[in-house]
């Protein structure tokens, strides 16, 4: 079965236009998301979702100069949410 | 489509690549500063038997009202020097408490207590000397917040 990515608990979103700022109570740190992070954050924050689905949500947000580069995007989004313990692979 | 599906629409083909920025935390900041200032100075503490009076050093310290307990009704019988624990009368050199039933209570000074504090910057007590739990900090590493009361 695919794994799939889902947010940690507890965390707060604060949106900030289409930005966002996230605290994490855990390891008491502040986050700064811009448009496209805090997108793909708020999407995880519904439901668990696959690669596949965030990969689909930025082809759809992304700008046409970003398309080329959009599976690094996926990953590099992913990889740093997971980093900064955000988010969580299940 | 609700309020996000509507965003996700309006944003649709527009977005840069995403980022995310770590913002410092001021509070983490201090506590880290107030750590790594106690661990300077774990292996620089006072000696046992301090002189609890004021000195020139620069340990954070509480201060505490000392009282001159003499023995029966006059001056004259000093017994020794005791600080008030809430109802009971302390002596300053061992914590013993005043065993007479007839004492006199004279002048009072102002003696100090080293403060302890754990390494969460918590205050964890005060004492004349040596404690077994906290460590004793200098007046610029507690200079950011204020303890006694």
């Amino acid at each position: 079965m695919e794994s799939r990515l889902t947010a940690r608990a507890n965390i707060r979103l604060v949106a900030l236009g289409d930005e966002a700022v996230v605290f994490h109570p855990s390891s008491w740190s502040s986050h700064v998301l811009n448009a496209a992070a805090a997108a793909v954050l708020e999407f995880i924050l519904e439901r668990p979702r696959t690669r596949q689905e965030i990969a689909a949500l930025l082809q759809e947000l992304l700008n046409a100069a970003e398309q080329p580069s959009l599976q690094k995007h996926v990953e590099s989004v992913i990889g740093d949410l997971c980093i900064i313990d955000l988010i969580h692979e299940v | 489509m609700n309020k996000v599906e509507a965003r996700r629409r309006i944003l649709q083909g527009s977005l840069s690549a995403p980022v995310i920025l770590t913002v410092s935390s001021a509070s983490v900041a201090a506590t880290t500063s107030f750590t790594k200032c106690i661990a300077n100075g774990v292996g620089n503490q006072p000696d046992k038997k301090i002189n609890i009076q004021p000195t020139t050093d620069t340990w954070f310290r509480c201060p505490v009202t000392v009282y001159a307990i003499y023995q029966g009704d006059g001056t004259k019988n000093l017994y020794g020097n005791f600080y008030l624990d809430g109802s009971t009368y302390k002596n300053v050199t061992d914590g013993s408490i005043l065993p007479l039933h007839e004492f006199r209570v004279g002048a009072s000074s102002t003696w100090y207590r080293l403060v302890y504090f754990g390494t969460d910057g918590s205050p964890m007590g005060a004492g004349w000397e040596r404690q077994s739990g906290g460590y004793a900090i200098t007046l610029s590493c507690g200079g950011s917040f204020a303890v006694c009361q």
